[in-house]
């Protein structure tokens, strides 16, 4: 009992051995390189494109709009952020059950950052076993020398993903004279720092480490996972008994599985586990190990896939079905949120109007007998352009809107105030709180157009 | 540079990342509610920028988040660790 603890805290308390991924070529790979290429495309190239005079892609915090192409959220908007964050939850579900930890194989930061500072790492250190030797070499002028490129590569990689990370928040052509002329904010400047070392300390140093350790979803992945999932497996009834030979040699004849124990499944991965030991949580769904033995196999001349894309049936020899119930269940709530999302993007009027009783009377009576409310309205333009808005109330017979202008003029993306009276004479009131509605209409075009609700009161049980 | 990792370090990312996560969320749910200006102006504390307050929030929840998991922590250790008996008069 207590050695099996005393074990259980050495494995937890280990020392991590650097990992040196060796290089592959293969399909995965050119997968992964294109998946890093857009994304990497994508997170830096973003912020430079500019729509009219503006940055297309712009979180302005301080003003509290995030600008995303032609469209403006507000915090009222606060549903549209919500969504996408269960689309992506349930999006994460659907590539999971289908095909094993796709993101974090392809897509997740983690993963893309690495590739690029692994890139790096390769090209001014040189391959897998001349980084080896480095590495064990002794400190000298020349390592000290490779090393210091390497490491200076990497922070200005770094601090330029943080200047790209704050030019989302700051608009990144202005960020870039600030920072040129040294007069970046406090925030921008801690922010930029910030990132930029997160990103150094994530893809430089702790790699694997964060998949691992840090990782909340890398810890629960394998519960999305049944036995129809593609997951990269090691096919070892065709593998085993597992042995180095001659290529000339009949592996049958000699007693030997298709594997030849070369280890470079061991060698390309990322986290160093061996994926003919079976599935491990480690293991992020890379497939290097796939591309390296197909190489393997290939020049064998043994048929590829001896580690390969399948389900835990079809390694059984049962009949597997990917597309299942389940797959579809998650796909079709997806597509249909999806289309949920972007109908209510593609159909959302871009106006508020809050409607607030004036709190200090119930009611009161105005000349000629006749019962007042008071309200204050808040118009909220949140078009690009600016607007004229007519208001006008319903709701009860013979209602009377009285206002202070005529229309309202709103800039773009301005808020303004005013109040509002509503008069009615009390016979043509039945009882004490009315619901009444509020009117915005936009003169210049009539699709932009609210109605909001609100109370009317009156004298109770009048006349 | 060691790369051991001590008990004692792993216990302080144990805390610090977990709730470096959750203020990072709180972070947003909380001021897409409340803008921080109005709060802030009818206080009597400082009056930083929009982005000074998100920031500042931002660490404030790290801190109470981060107290929260140490006291997690804290608690998951035996109360014998701390309680040793004591040892008798010679």
């Amino acid at each position: 009992m207590t050695s099996s603890v005393e074990n259980i805290e050495q494995a937890l308390y280990a020392k991590r051995e650097k990992v040196f991924p060796r290089q592959v070529h293969g399909l995965f790979a050119r997968l992964r390189l294109l998946g890093v290429t857009v994304l990497m495309g994508i997170y830096y190239g973003l912020p430079w494109v500019n729509l009219g005079d503006r940055q297309a892609v712009w979180f302005d915090l301080p003003a509290r709009k995030f600008y995303i192409f032609g469209l403006t959220f507000w915090p009222q908007d606060f549903i549209y952020l919500a969504s996408l964050l269960i689309i992506a939850a349930l999006a994460l579900f659907f590539f999971t059950a289908l095909a094993g930890r796709l993101w974090c194989g392809y897509a997740c930061p983690q993963t893309v950052w690495t590739e690029v500072f692994l890139w790096i790492e390769r090209k001014v250190e040189g391959n897998r076993a001349r980084q080896m030797k480095l590495d064990k070499s002794p400190w000298n002028t020349r390592k000290l020398l490779i090393r210091g490129t390497k490491h200076f590569i990497w922070i200005a990689l770094s601090l330029w993903t943080g200047y790209t990370f704050v030019g989302y928040f700051t608009p990144i052509r202005e960020l870039g004279h600030s920072v040129l002329t040294l007069s970046t904010g406090p925030w921008e400047t801690f922010w930029l720092i910030f990132y930029g070392f997160a990103t150094y300390g994530n893809a430089g140093w702790l790699r694997e480490q964060v998949c691992i350790y840090m990782c909340p979803y890398a810890r629960f992945q394998s519960a999305m996972f049944d036995k129809e999932t593609l997951i990269i497996s090691y096919d070892v009834d065709r593998g085993e008994p597992r042995g180095s030979r001659k290529r000339s040699i009949d592996p049958k004849s000699a007693g030997l599985g298709d594997c030849i124990d070369c280890t470079l499944c061991v060698q390309v991965c990322p986290t160093a586990i061996d994926i003919r030991n079976g599935l491990q949580y480690e293991c992020i769904g890379c497939s290097a190990c796939i591309d390296a033995c197909d190489e393997v196999m290939d020049k064998m001349e043994y048929s590829r896939g001896l580690v390969r894309y399948t389900t835990e049936n079809a390694l059984e020899g049962k009949p597997t079905k990917v597309l299942r119930p389940r797959v579809l269940i998650y796909g079709t709530i997806l597509i249909g949120l999806l289309g949920a999302v972007g109908y209510s993007i593609a159909s959302r009027v871009p106006i508020g109007l809050d409607v607030i009783r004036d709190r200090n009377s119930l009611y009161r009576e105005a000349a000629d007998g006749l019962v007042e409310n008071v309200y204050t309205l808040k118009l909220i333009n949140m078009d690009d352009h600016d607007h004229r808005y007519r208001v006008s109330a319903s709701g009860l017979k013979d209602l009377a809107l009285k206002l202070d202008h005529e229309s309202i003029e709103v800039p773009a993306g301005q808020v303004r105030e005013f109040s509002a009276r509503l008069q009615i004479d009390p016979v043509d009131l039945k009882k004490a709180s009315n619901e009444v509605f509020f009117e915005l209409e936009a003169i210049d075009n009539v699709a932009l157009k609210v109605r909001e609700p609100a109370r009317f009161l009156g004298p109770i049980g009048s006349r | 540079m060691s790369r051991e990792h001590s008990p004692k370090r792993q216990r302080l990312v144990a805390v610090s990342w977990p709730s470096f996560l959750v203020s990072g969320v709180a972070t947003v749910l909380v001021f897409v509610v409340f803008d921080p200006l109005p709060l802030l102006a009818k206080t009597d504390l400082a009056k930083p920028s929009r982005i000074g307050a998100y920031s500042i929030g931002f660490f404030w929840f790290w801190l109470i988040t981060a107290a929260s998991s140490w006291l997690t922590c804290y608690f998951q250790s035996p109360p014998s660790d701390l309680n040793r008996p004591r040892a008798t008069r010679e």
